[in-house]
């Protein structure tokens, strides 16, 4: 696999190694000129394990989350899995929250830096897909 | 090295590095306790913090609410750029006051 172009990881659920892994992720994005990108890349990336750990993982800090960054020419995709239940996505993604609510602000981070995002079927697994600007790579 | 100082009714929350899961869900009884005490305006200052996240979110605005119960105000100082644009694309620059670091 080409550690340029993807960057695969299986991580714990616990806030250290979503901190680590954000770390290695912003590091992968300066090295590929993609710097710009760090800040919504890491809100998306954070946003998305976070919701594994706190939401899939049931509390278990031993839970395994799975996460995988792909680069192509005009996009970055995200895809975080875990071992959960799922999430509702089918009827909560279109929710919008409350200035006055404390919760659901993580849709919002989806819909404000990615393109698209998508649940499979069980809602265990996200893709998010941000179009970039075309790095010229030597 | 995250602080939380608390003098008469003002607090000030000086940030290093991240607003996240982990140092919020570790702040949200420390400013409960604060703003139950008396504490009527709390200030973040996240001029050394890059990263926040939506528990980061969710604790200024229950910290937001808790204080406008009692008439009180958070501000939010030196927010990156990105977290300004954040700040007002969530709309919270309308609930409270969000400052952004001087150039």
């Amino acid at each position: 696999m080409n550690s340029r172009k993807c960057l695969a990881f299986e991580i714990v659920a616990n806030p250290a190694a979503v901190d680590a892994l954000c770390a290695r992720a912003e590091t992968w994005l300066i090295e590929g000129g993609l710097g710009t990108e760090s800040f919504p890349v890491a809100m998306l990336l954070r946003e998305s394990l976070n919701n594994s750990m706190l939401h899939g993982s049931g509390g278990d800090p031993t839970a395994q989350i799975r996460c995988h960054l792909q680069r192509g020419r005009k996009w970055l995709k995200i895809t975080v899995e875990d071992d959960g239940p799922g999430f509702d996505w089918a009827t909560r993604l279109e929710c919008r929250a409350d200035i006055e609510n404390c919760h659901g602000r993580g849709l919002e981070i989806y819909r404000l830096y990615a393109d698209a995002v998508d649940f499979n079927r069980r809602g265990n697994r996200v893709s998010l897909r941000r179009r970039i600007a075309e790095v010229m790579t030597s | 090295m995250t602080t939380v100082q608390v003098q008469k009714n003002d607090a000030t929350v000086t940030l290093e590095g991240a607003l996240t899961v982990a140092l919020a869900q570790e702040l949200r009884p420390q400013l409960q306790k604060a703003v139950a005490e008396g504490v009527s305006s709390v200030v973040f200052d996240l001029g050394r913090a890059d990263v926040v996240d939506s528990s980061g979110i969710g604790l200024l605005i229950a910290t937001h609410n808790s204080l406008k119960t009692k008439g009180g105000r958070l501000r939010v100082a030196n927010a990156s750029p990105e977290i300004m644009n954040l700040f007002k694309a969530m709309r919270l620059d309308r609930h409270f006051s969000v400052e952004g670091r001087q150039a």
